[in-house]
């Protein structure tokens, strides 16, 4: 390790560890100076540690951290390097005030660096007018939408021209859009000072695909490092998700494959899930605006769209857990209804978070899970059993899931959400922060239980290339669905390379017909056309708005 | 009605596993009933103890001897003379909270009938101890004075002796009172905050939305966890009352300990639909903990635990009359103090049920509704 000036920073076998838990493994790299480093991996393996060390933030504990010429042991550097690194911590908007003012946000950080008022105010109205934020400079950042909040965030940490900018998951859970136009956006204000360097970490590999160097971890090591070129030519994969499995250790990839989706035979009874004009309002707010869906039994439905979009809202009330402002939903052709018991036996849900019982064993949770969904007594024991074998549940039965890696957890929450053999799976965002493989597993089980037992999978995420493994996906944005379809032809129709991009451009056609992209646009008359379409075909309600609404250009103000 | 008692069971079974792996709630439960009561009871003291006092004495006779050497321990100090220039320096200093001023030729004058006038300054600021101590050297000043009237004429009788007989409490230890108060306040603290707690856990985690989406209603839901937290609760306040209140403390408790079980049992069932209901307009548990404490402390110092109701204005009686709080407190020094049996206690009971099902109800709905819409 050399301290020249081509790496801004360089670690020597860095140790870290939480109480028992090891987050970072005897790590040794080197971080290339004006260059847009992108960390990846799954949650869990280390990411923010490593972050939080180089930023100054976390506390060393063995192991020696150079970052911008000098010993961040030392006090004395570290304080003097301080004013030039700028960290931005996961969460949306997390080091935001949220009752501030847009622009109070940013003054408050000028004021710490020391700035004068006039210094503050030229610099505010420079980053705000970069981010599209003029416009909104003096409403509270709690009410942003969590783009724009990720904005606000950027602009807080660049206020004092930095010369290490620290991003940790800055896109995590925000829109392709919003992502495309964030990144759009650190690409003008690198070139603007080309000597600034960037760390980031990252959820999404279509993104790192788009970074000059990359450091793949998992478990606390570092498993690789290089462009996305070179990670793939040394794996001999085609896209970087697939050269990040291939470069798990032995052990672990045993058993994956790639998934594969057979074809689904279709059953001539009545729709499993059918949601008509279902709207929800919080006091003004419309969280959700007339979806019309209708999902045929043994279908995998895939709803795809950022944090907040109002896709676990539109679950809840097909659950039957928040009664619909407007419009009806019907599960098996029967209306939902809160106080329908016999409804619920049918139907297995899984929540975003890990929501099982903490101070329950991992058998306990699922004996009393199988007795709540009136299991006859005497197959209890035996039903809990199989979905102990059937979830390679066998060596965790007798702890408590709070210790259980993420991907065991899920799999548990899987177990539980079927242990009463449900005919409908609604399953929010379940994969959210796993490793690919245990996702793919995920996902495989997922596939078995549509094709082999004929049960309707309804899954919400904002992974793009999960979508792309289901029957048929709807766009989702601001509680409206954008576009319905398979991937593939939703893909064809806007002539796009991806999904992602096709989802991109529905956004784009969506916010072009918005007046203020924060409130949401009135359905119009569109949304009678969605219903009266089958499931094969593409529908789309936007294409429909942008005929109606007057032809504005599209600008950054617009998330 | 099988499957829901069946629920009801299971999901209580699961609040006593939270319970018991929550190594916080666990540690409140044992400190408030076992550390709390013994501290409470036996440091606390409404009688006089160790009182300062300061004596200027102006006459120097036999008679303000005698007075001066009856302030005895363990009720005060050895008493200081002092010089009258030094009373008020003392007095703003707070060395002393009594200073008895007793004048020039004080013995004559009494002798001669002319009735002369003894000075008693009392510093106020500490309040139980100036009221309690001001009657004291009232009753000690009577004692030596009708002792030093009757020395020359040892046959003068007086006219009425009054023969005092305390009932329930015959040495009027504080620690007996305050230690059964003590009960009171801790169940009226946990009760509320127990159950509150297990609902905005579950709802902090989201296992609230697991268990609505499953054929379980809110009523079961809540039930199960009126029942389990009840139960500790009762555990607890069983063992205080045998250990710590009649074995460490040895108060005397007259009444049947089994029907105070039984009415504590009434009573958590209103406090804890009470703290459902708290738990179901707050958002976090910070807030949830924050709006208990109006309520603990309305109902603790107005139930009649700390001061008696009858000296409060009609009108806040009336009003705490709906708090169960009160009843509670009627009823425990009933059972416990007097002895009374089921036939002359019903009426708190019927009470505290009657207002624990108002609770109830209400807490059922603000629980279905809340429940359901939490984002």
């Amino acid at each position: 390790m050399t301290s020249t000036p081509a790496n801004v920073a360089w670690l020597a076998s860095v140790s870290h560890r939480y109480g028992k838990v090891t987050a970072l493994d005897d790590i040794s790299i080197d971080i290339p100076t004006a260059t847009m480093v992108g960390v990846i991996g799954p949650d869990g393996v280390g990411k923010s540690t490593l972050l939080g060390l180089i930023s100054g933030v976390r506390k060393i504990q063995s192991g020696r951290v150079h970052v911008l010429g000098g010993e961040m042991t030392q006090n004395a550097h570290r304080r003097n390097v301080c004013t030039q690194i700028a960290y931005m911590p996961q969460g949306l908007g997390r080091n935001l005030y949220p009752t501030l003012s847009v622009r109070e946000n940013v003054d408050f950080f000028g004021r710490l660096f020391g700035q004068q008022e006039r210094e503050r105010a030229v610099r505010i109205d420079e980053l705000l007018f970069a981010t599209g934020l003029s416009a909104f400079s003096d409403r509270p950042a709690g009410k942003l939408s969590g783009g724009m909040k990720q904005k606000l965030s950027l602009c807080c940490s660049l206020i004092h021209d930095p010369d290490l900018i620290i991003l940790d998951e800055p896109t995590t859970g925000i829109d392709p859009l919003s992502r495309k136009q964030f990144w759009e956006l650190i690409g003008r204000i690198r070139a603007h000072r080309p000597t600034m360097s960037v760390i980031t970490a990252t959820a999404y590999m279509e993104e790192a695909e788009q970074f000059d160097h990359l450091i793949a971890m998992d478990d606390g090591k570092v498993l690789a490092t290089g462009t996305a070129m070179v990670l793939k030519a040394r794996t001999g994969m085609e896209t970087l998700d697939d050269a990040f499995v291939a470069l798990l250790p032995e052990e672990k990839r045993k058993g994956h494959r790639k998934i594969v989706l057979p074809p689904r035979v279709s059953h001539d009874s009545a729709p499993a899930i059918e949601a008509n004009g279902l709207t929800m309002r919080f006091g003004d707010f419309t969280a959700v605006d007339h979806v019309n869906v209708t999902i045929e039994r043994g279908e995998i439905f895939g709803f795809l769209g950022s944090n907040g979009c109002g896709k676990s809202t539109t679950m809840k009330m097909l659950t039957g857990l928040l009664p619909p402002s407007e419009g009806s939903a019907k599960l098996f052709g029967r209306p939902v209804d809160a106080k329908d018991i016999e409804t619920r036996r049918r139907v297995g849900y899984m929540s975003q978070s890990f929501s099982l019982y903490s101070e329950l064993s991992v058998r306990q949770n699922l004996d009393l899970h199988a007795r709540l969904y009136r299991i006859p007594k005497p197959e209890v024991a035996g039903r809990v059993l199989e979905m102990i074998e059937r979830f390679g549940l066998n060596d965790v039965v007798d702890e408590l899931p709070g210790g259980l890696p993420l991907g065991v957890r899920q799999r548990l929450q899987l177990a539980v959400a079927l242990i009463h053999r449900p005919e409908i799976l609604i399953l929010d965002e379940p994969t959210s922060g796993v490793d690919p493989i245990a996702r793919d597993q995920f996902w495989e089980t997922l596939i078995k239980l549509s094709r082999d037992d004929g049960v309707t999978v309804f899954v919400s995420t904002h992974f793009v290339n999960e979508a792309e493994r289901c029957d048929r996906v709807s766009l989702m944005h601001a509680g409206r669905i954008l576009a319905m379809g398979p991937a593939e032809e939703l893909r064809k129709a806007r002539g796009s390379q991806t999904l992602e991009e096709a989802f991109i451009g529905y956004l784009e056609d969506a916010a072009r017909v918005g007046g203020d992209g924060e409130n949401h646009v009135s359905a119009q008359t569109v949304t009678s056309e969605a219903s009266a379409e089958t499931s094969s075909s593409v529908v789309s309600q936007a294409g429909e708005l942008q005929a109606a609404g007057p032809n504005r250009l599209f600008d950054l103000r617009r998330i | 009605m099988q499957q829901s008692l069946e629920n009801i069971f299971r999901l209580g079974i699961k609040e006593l596993y939270s319970l018991a792996r929550d190594p916080v709630l666990l540690f409140l439960i044992g400190f408030v009933f076992i550390v709390a009561v013994h501290t409470v009871a036996t440091n606390v003291k409404t009688e006089l103890k160790d009182a300062s006092i300061a004596i200027v004495d102006e006459d120097d006779s036999d008679l303000s001897r005698a007075i001066r050497n009856a302030f005895l321990k363990p009720y005060f100090k050895a008493p200081t003379r002092i010089d009258i220039e030094e009373i008020d320096p003392a007095m703003d200093d707070g060395r002393y909270v009594f200073v008895l001023d007793i004048p020039p030729n004080f013995q004559a004058e009494v002798l001669a009938g002319r009735k002369p006038i003894v000075q008693l300054m009392v510093d106020a600021t500490a309040m139980t101890l100036a009221g309690n101590g001001a009657a004291y050297i009232r009753a000690i000043f009577d004692r030596e004075l009708a002792a030093f009237a009757s020395r020359g004429n040892p046959n003068v009788v007086q006219p009425v002796t009054l023969d005092i007989r305390t009932k329930f409490n015959p040495n009027l230890e504080s620690s007996w009172f305050m230690a059964v108060m003590q009960i009171i306040t801790n169940v009226t603290l946990l009760s509320m905050i127990l159950t509150g707690a297990a609902v905005i856990r579950e709802r902090e985690r989201g296992t609230i939305e697991h268990l609505l989406v499953m054929p379980v209603t809110a009523f079961e839901i809540m039930m199960a966890k009126i029942w389990a937290n009840g139960l500790a609760i009762i555990l607890a306040v069983t063992l205080s009352m045998y250990v710590i209140v009649k074995g460490v403390i040895g108060v005397k408790i007259s009444g049947s300990i089994t029907l105070f079980l039984f009415g504590t049992a009434v009573y958590l069932y209103a406090m804890t639909a009470l703290g459902i209901a708290l738990s179901t307009f707050a958002k976090t548990m910070p807030q949830f903990g924050l709006l208990t404490i109006p309520f603990f402390i309305v109902m603790i110092m107005l139930s009649g635990g700390t001061s008696p109701q009858e000296n409060m204005p009609r009108m806040l009686q009336i009003v705490m009359q709906t708090a169960p709080s009160t009843h509670y407190t009627r009823f425990v020094q009933d059972v416990l103090y007097r002895g009374a049996g089921l036939d002359i206690v019903w009426p708190h009971l019927l009470l505290m049920a009657f207002i624990g099902s108002v609770l109830f109800v209400i807490a059922l709905a603000r629980f279905r509704a809340t429940m359901s819409s939490t984002r």
